[in-house]
């Protein structure tokens, strides 16, 4: 069982308050990540839940246990850093089992372990080497293993990618969830990152300013963003955002250009529109009427999809299209809109605004079926 | 030989020569004194200099190391410079740790303090030092001196070894104590094996300076607590000018510094140029 359970848990650094009121909580054998921009609490968050940082107001409990005045070795969990955080002047065998040893584990059970540890992550020949031996990735692979040897209730992950290259790291991205298949241990990781934290968690709490944006499945977080923050620091490219007004009939323009949605009646005037870019509909000649000419402006092929960036008299729409199709700078395109992928957004507080389907469409406004 | 190969060959020439310059310039006093120590005088003073390794002779050594008026002033040496170092190091590697890793109200005027107390001279110090010792009963005594040895070569300890714990990632630390240590244990386990190599450099640093001391020396001892290098220059009298024994006592002065140098040179090089293990 390693349930953690945030309670409006606030952090403050004199007068900036790093966390803000954070309620959350991580279900058993879950792996769950903390996203957002550097400087919005989540490493924060995650040295509170490790006892490196102490808790300005709320609480926190592992397993029904409030861990908030317990040191960091008494919480029972793990945590793998961004700089890996060996230490130096210990081989790899003493980096493994120095946390067993200080627990005052039996020394043949600490050799078993170290032994069945390494062997799991295949650093069994690099036992007797110093940190200073090893390549990045074997230094990754250490600290992780240092992690698992333990036998935690809980694994903490800072960023523990983001020193790696490219391929080492979606090599070890694997391996992690590999490791949380395997093990089940309760996870939280934090990442900047979305495409990390898409692909390993359970659940995501996305964070920005101190304040919990929004806790959810990938999918949720994904499908349906509950803030204009989100909407626009998950997904990639960048989900297109724009001012939009909507009128008494509940038809929804952008300012400026031709572009119209149908929406719904109880909106307010002013809404901010989001549209991902594989949610632009995109051809080369009118189809139905409702779509708009746009100019290709930018071609940025990505090997299993090609993104476009298109201008039309008002705005600049990322546009996502086949694998290499043929298009070239300069050339003339008709974009639209379905209804049924717009995201609405609050121009003020910027909290998702829900469209009824169930909204009357006025009469003649009904599209013809395609 | 090309242009090419010429050029660096007149360099490499060049800076040879200047090192060569420098080490003799380092060497050659010392080098003298020794001589002055284990030749007759005779010998020195004639023009030009007569020197003679059949004619060395290590009489006055004996002579000095079974000295009581030199033993003791040696005696008091080593305990005040090693009391200094280790007060200084056992002080001073807490507080230079609580500099590096806490920002606590007042941590950047402390160590703006202790830079500026090394801008005072230590001649203006000296008599204000002199009454405060009077005072309060210190002068002539290893407390006085070991305090007053402190006060000066504390801060710099303190300044030096912040410099060594920044070096060591706050993760490692952090790291330490999830795998079960106290701040405590975190401290002696993890960072001060890593700092071995700047607190031996310090230390040693330390040791030097307290050691070496002339004048607060002269200044605060007469008699009970007379340090090496005060007795060593008594032995030029106002009306007597014994070279010889000045010499062989510098040279026994200078011998521990030389040898805990070329025993630690390793780690003082490797700690003054490091300045820390990084992780």
């Amino acid at each position: 069982m390693g349930q953690i359970v945030l309670e409006s848990v606030t952090k403050r650094f004199g007068n900036h308050t790093a966390v803000n009121e954070l309620s959350l909580t991580v279900t058993d054998k879950h792996f769950v990540s903390l996203l957002g921009p550097s400087g919005c609490g989540k490493t924060t968050t995650l040295n509170m839940i490790a006892g490196l940082e102490d808790v300005t107001q709320g609480n926190i409990s592992i397993n029904n246990r409030r861990v908030d005045d317990l040191p960091p070795h008494r919480r029972d969990l793990a945590f793998v850093f961004q700089d890996y955080a060996l230490y130096p002047h210990k081989t790899v065998r003493d980096n493994l089992s120095f946390g067993l040893k200080m627990r005052k584990t039996p020394k043949n059970e600490i050799a078993g372990r170290v032994e069945e540890t390494s062997r799991s992550l295949g650093i069994e020949h690099l036992l007797d080497r110093k940190p200073r031996e090893l390549s990045g990735g074997q230094r990754q692979r250490v600290a992780l293993g240092r992690a698992i040897v333990r036998r935690p209730e809980v694994f903490l992950f800072d960023e523990p990618l983001s020193n790696l290259d490219a391929l080492l790291r979606d090599q070890t991205r694997s391996e992690l969830k590999r490791l949380h298949q395997e093990l089940g241990t309760t996870s939280v990781y934090v990442t900047h990152d979305q495409e990390e934290a898409m692909t390993l968690s359970d659940a995501i709490a996305v964070m920005s300013d101190g304040r919990l944006e929004q806790y959810g499945t990938p999918e949720e977080i994904y499908r349906r963003p509950a803030t204009e923050f989100v909407a626009s620091f998950v997904g990639k490219p960048r989900m297109n955002l724009m001012d939009a007004v909507v009128d008494k009939q509940g038809t929804l323009s952008v300012p400026d250009s031709q572009l119209t949605a149908q929406a719904a009646s109880d909106l307010p005037e002013q809404v901010r529109l989001g549209v991902r870019a594989e949610n632009v509909r995109l051809s080369r000649k009118p189809a139905d009427g409702t779509e708009i000419s746009a100019k290709v402006r930018l071609i940025e092929p990505i090997g299993a999809a090609t993104d476009l960036t298109v201008i039309t008299s008002s705005v600049s729409l990322k546009v996502r299209a086949g694998a290499f199709e043929d298009y070239s700078v300069g050339d003339e395109v008709w974009i639209g809109f379905d209804e049924s992928n717009l995201h609405l957004f609050d121009t003020q507080s910027g909290a998702r605004l829900e469209v009824k389907r169930t909204a009357p469409v006025p009469e003649g406004q009904e599209r013809a079926p395609r | 030989m090309s242009r090419r190969s010429r050029r660096r060959y007149a360099w490499a020439s060049l800076r040879y020569g200047l090192l060569g310059l420098a080490l003799m310039y380092l060497l050659l006093p010392f080098f003298w004194m020794f001589l002055t120590s284990a030749l007759p005088s005779s010998d020195l003073t004639s023009m030009p200099p007569k020197i003679d390794i059949s004619s060395f002779s290590f009489q006055r050594y004996a002579e000095l190391l079974t000295d009581p008026t030199f033993l003791s002033p040696m005696w008091n040496s080593t305990v005040v410079a090693v009391s200094t170092t280790l007060i200084c190091i056992g002080v001073g590697a807490p507080a230079a740790y609580a500099v590096a890793r806490f920002r606590f109200p007042g941590s950047r005027a402390f160590m703006l303090t202790i830079l500026a107390t090394q801008m005072i001279p230590v001649i203006v110090l000296a008599v204000p030092l002199f009454v405060i010792l009077q005072a309060i009963g210190l002068l002539d005594s290893y407390e006085g001196l070991i305090l007053t040895y402190t006060a000066f070569i504390l801060p710099l300890v303190i300044w030096i070894l912040s410099g060594f714990f920044e070096d060591i990632p706050p993760s490692l630390e952090k790291a330490a104590r999830i795998d079960g240590c106290t701040r405590l244990q975190a401290m002696v386990r993890i960072i001060m094996p890593l700092t071995a190599t700047g607190l031996a450099a310090t230390a040693i640093f330390a040791f030097i300076t307290a050691w070496g001391d002339f004048f607060l020396a002269l200044v605060l001892t007469s008699v009970e607590a007379k340090t090496l290098p005060v007795r060593t220059a008594e032995f030029q009298g106002l009306f007597k000018l014994d070279y010889k024994t000045a010499a062989t006592a510098g040279v026994i002065t200078s011998l521990p510094v030389l040898l805990l140098a070329l025993t630690f040179q390793r780690y003082i090089i490797k700690g003054l140029t490091e300045g820390g293990v990084k992780g």
